[in-house]
């Protein structure tokens, strides 16, 4: 028996058709694409069969996590125009929840709940970014230079997160760049070679007309220089200049999630970059929490000082052009977490209410107990918390008058609060 | 969901690029909005196809609200020989990126070369009626013969 069978959470949570008919407000389609990202999804024989490689977007790997595996898709569209960045998960036996499922149904590829036997929504499989086949003139196959999700590119500039450097001391919910968490991987190179493939690949990249919406770059936090993350700062600066080269505008769209930069360097990056938003993940809006869960952050920069400089970003970047990440549901991880999801939502909204008011918008991802991070055997919240806490989060937005540009639906599309904003 | 089907007169009137279209929604706070979008044309299977050339616009906010709520909008298309036809359907797909939305992006540009391609929504059909005023006056006299002024109705002194 798996554990999701034995422990019976379909009678301890109120299921998705309950879900949208309790809070209207919600759309169905963005509460199905939250329960799908907490849930996961599994793929069968008949959907798997449906893919073509060489049509559709698959990886070798997880470009994100670097673990290698069968090529298989990332993510879906659902007939909204929105996604799900989930590829197929194989093996839930531990999971606390079963999955859903990807079949085909009439001929449609659909999502289902098979315990429920319910069609819920049809999807399709993500396009293979052309760029893909290319190698640069280094010889470097493009595809590991890149990655993409539909309307985006991301480049991956540092593959290793030193959090990790002192055991224990990386973000307890994370599963990015594992594959490169001890002491002695430095991650991959980042040579000459490197910074002029980016540009490659960058240039191969804008050839595919009406594809990308936007250029993203993140990594894990690099904590060397004269001061923390300075040296973080010098790769996302050599980064973009290699990609600058590219375009003929200065400025261009970038969703940049870095680590907590200083004030200066901040104003760096804006002088010398094409940035023009920013983001930084305080990951759980509760500095006792964050304490425990994010022990690298809250020891060597704080849980105040980091919201401190997400104000000193708005300063430089403007009203709602400074995104705060959150893992959404993590406050609730025990033992340390709320055990009362009310309690939970009441004291996340009301500190995204204050940050709120000082300009910073939010991007929630939704907590999935993921294999690689050491949450993986927790417990997430329900749907009914993951709806409100998007409910919540965009009305934060609204009454503080911030729009969200480079973390909304279509220039990045894992945040269902920001999914809302297409509305506003 | 709507599945009514349109004659080839009307596709013409919706597909002629002489016509004006204009497109009313509402928003999520229940204001009406109505714009023309010389882009509505009908597709393959009959259903309404438009294409939304700015992000940010309000219509592309509320066709969105009618998607993911079951909501109907209305378009009206007035033909160069002035009949008109009201239509209203509710938005079912919303195309924002992947290879089929390149083409309409590329289709786009073909039509306005400046354009930026938002998205192509695809409406399902559930009403559809002539609007031309000498339709719907004989139609207004068949089913509301009493609408009408005396004096219209007065005999010879
Ligand atoms: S900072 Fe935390 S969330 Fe980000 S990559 Fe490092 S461990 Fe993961």
């Amino acid at each position: 028996m798996s554990r999701n069978s034995e422990n019976g959470w379909r009678s301890k949570e109120l299921p998705y058709d309950q879900v949208i008919e309790k809070y209207p407000e919600i759309p169905p389609i963005v509460a199905l694409k939250i329960d799908v990202s907490r849930r996961g999804i599994h793929y069968t024989q008949a959907a798997l069969d449906r893919v073509d490689p060489d049509k559709h977007h698959v990886e070798p790997y997880n470009y994100m996590i670097g673990h290698g595996k069968n090529a298989a898709p990332i993510g879906l569209f659902l007939r909204d125009g929105s996604v799900i960045c989930q590829g197929d998960t194989p093996d839930y036996s531990k999971a606390y929840r079963d999955p859903y499922t990807l079949d085909v149904v009439d001929g449609r590829l659909v999502l289902t709940d098979e315990e429920i036997g319910k069609v819920y929504e049809e999807v399709t499989f993500w396009d293979r970014p052309d760029f893909y086949d290319k190698k640069t003139s280094n010889g470097t196959p493009m595809c590991l230079v890149a990655s993409a999700r539909p309307q985006r590119i991301t480049i991956a500039p540092q593959t290793k997160c030193h959090f990790w450097d002192t055991p224990g001391e990386g973000c307890k919910y994370c599963a990015l760049f594992s594959a490169h968490r001890s002491k002695d991987d430095e991650g991959e190179i980042r040579d000459e070679k490197w910074f002029q493939d980016v540009e490659e690949t960058t240039r191969e990249a804008l050839k595919e007309k009406g594809r990308y919406c936007s250029f993203h770059m993140t990594a894990g936090s690099t904590l060397s220089g004269a001061e923390i993350f300075d040296d973080e700062v010098d790769l996302y600066i050599k980064t973009l200049h290699a990609a600058e080269k590219a375009f003929k505008t200065e400025k261009f769209p970038v969703k940049l999630v870095a680590s907590a930069f200083s004030k200066k360097q901040l104003q760096r990056m804006y002088d010398e970059t094409a940035i023009t938003t920013y983001t930084t993940d305080l990951e759980v809006l509760n500095p006792e929490l964050f304490k425990w869960i994010c022990p690298g952050k809250s020891r060597l920069v704080g849980y105040e000082e980091w919201k401190h400089r997400l104000y000193d970003a708005v300063e430089i970047f403007g009203r709602g052009n400074v995104d705060c990440g959150i893992v959404g549901g993590v406050e609730t991880a025990q033992p340390n977490g709320f055990a009362d999801e009310d309690e939970a939502l009441a004291a996340v909204l009301a500190e995204a209410e204050e940050m709120g008011r000082h300009g910073v918008s939010f991007a929630d991802c939704v907590w999935n107990a993921l294999p690689g991070s050491m949450f993986v055997n927790q417990k997430t919240p329900s749907l009914e918390y993951y709806v409100k806490l998007a409910l919540g989060l965009a009305e934060v937005r609204r009454k503080n008058g911030l729009k969200i540009y480079t973390d909304d639906y279509r220039r990045c599309g894992n945040h269902p609060n920001t999914d809302l904003a297409r509305i506003d | 969901m709507g599945n009514v089907k349109i004659s080839q007169e009307i596709i013409d009137a919706i597909n002629d690029p002489g016509s004006i279209k204009v497109l009313a929604s509402i928003s999520r706070t229940g204001e009406l909005h109505v714009v023309p979008k010389g882009t509505i044309t009908v597709n393959e299977e009959g259903n309404i196809r438009y294409y939304e050339l700015l992000e940010g616009s309000q219509t592309n906010k509320n066709v969105t609200f009618a998607l993911w709520f079951g909501r109907k909008i209305a378009i009206n298309i007035i033909t160069p020989d002035r009949r008109s036809y009201q239509i209203k359907g509710i938005p079912v797909k919303s195309l924002v990126a992947g290879k089929e939305y390149q083409k309409h992006y590329e289709r786009a540009m073909e039509l306005i070369p400046d354009s930026d391609l938002a998205a192509v929504y695809e409406i399902e059909l559930t009403d559809v009626r002539e609007e031309s005023y000498p339709v719907r006056f004989a139609e207004e006299a068949r089913d509301n013969p009493l609408y009408i002024h005396l004096d219209k109705l007065a005999g010879q002194a």
